[in-house]
């Protein structure tokens, strides 16, 4: 077998990635699997070495209760892909192949800070518009015009404030009256959250 | 009391740079916006969530135990001119 095709990386990749969720679209050439988020637009970052970066007039007491101060400390390049687990896209009508692998790692590593990291390779080659399968790569090597990204990204913030470090099984006061002036009862299993305070 | 695993998935929107969890103050960390954490039960429970991003950004969080959803976070949203989000939503295990 010279060739590898790209149904067969598809398997592959998806074994690699251990439960990553392919879903089949159109034509026999096209295989694209979903949360692939490639970012257009890096996130706007004025907060970053601001002093007030609650300053708006946006829910100044309920962010404080949580947030006391996220974006004071971004190290790393801005994240382009975020929820990228695996992404096969090759359409016919399209003028490249492209072979996507990411994970991406959610964490805190201590109080107050927190992380966010991402990474993803990318192959890509021309697509092959005489036949139905399009070789990234043959015995002999990989094909023309073939281009591998590699992206990583590293997100830190510090001023992550938990509103129940002091006791994680009761709401803290402050908390519950900010949501009961929006007309939330968190009590009752309601979702109480800065897009509603 | 008994120990349950509840396992959490994070759904964020296109503009959601970066997102954490955690119950009561215990973390949780995730990988491809999945992490699970053993609970107490029964017991009542609180779901933290903190997230960057622009304005509008969104996300969506489930905790699932089995086969059973315990909580459910919709579209929980960056509010305009900011740039963080949070919230908070109880849950009975």
């Amino acid at each position: 077998m010279q060739k590898i095709i790209l149904p067969v990386i598809a398997c592959i990749l998806l074994l690699i990635n251990n439960g990553g969720f392919a879903e089949e679209v159109g034509s026999p050439m096209s295989v694209k699997a979903t949360r692939s988020t490639a970012q257009d637009n890096p996130v706007q970052s004025p907060q970053v070495n601001s002093p007030q970066p609650f300053a708006g007039s946006t829910p100044l007491l309920y962010s404080e209760l949580f947030l006391s101060g996220i974006g004071n400390s971004v190290v790393g390049t801005a994240i382009e892909t975020t929820g990228t687990a695996f992404e096969i896209n090759a359409m016919k009508d399209s003028s490249s192949a492209l072979l996507r692998i990411g994970r991406d790692f959610s964490f805190s590593s201590e109080e107050g800070l927190a992380e966010f990291s991402t990474w993803s390779i990318t192959a890509a080659a021309p697509i092959n518009k005489k036949d139905d399968f399009t070789a990234l790569a043959t015995w002999d090597g990989l094909a023309n015009s073939f281009r591998l990204t590699l992206r990583a990204s590293n997100f830190v913030v510090a001023g992550k404030r938990n509103p129940f470090s002091a006791d994680p099984q009761e709401l803290p006061r402050r908390l519950s009256e900010l949501c009961a002036l929006a007309g939330i009862d968190v009590d009752k299993g309601d979702q109480c959250d800065t897009g509603k305070v | 009391m008994e120990t349950k695993k509840v396992t959490f998935t994070v759904t964020p929107n296109d503009q959601v740079k970066a997102y954490w969890i955690a119950v009561g103050n215990d973390d949780i960390p995730l990988v491809n916006g999945k992490g699970s954490i053993n609970l107490q039960a029964p017991q009542r429970h609180f779901l933290i969530w903190w997230f960057v991003g622009n304005s509008g950004s969104s996300l969506n969080i489930t905790g699932e135990s089995g086969i059973d959803t315990l909580v459910e976070v919709k579209n929980s949203t960056i509010p305009q001119g900011e740039h963080e989000g949070a919230g908070v939503k109880r849950f009975q295990l």
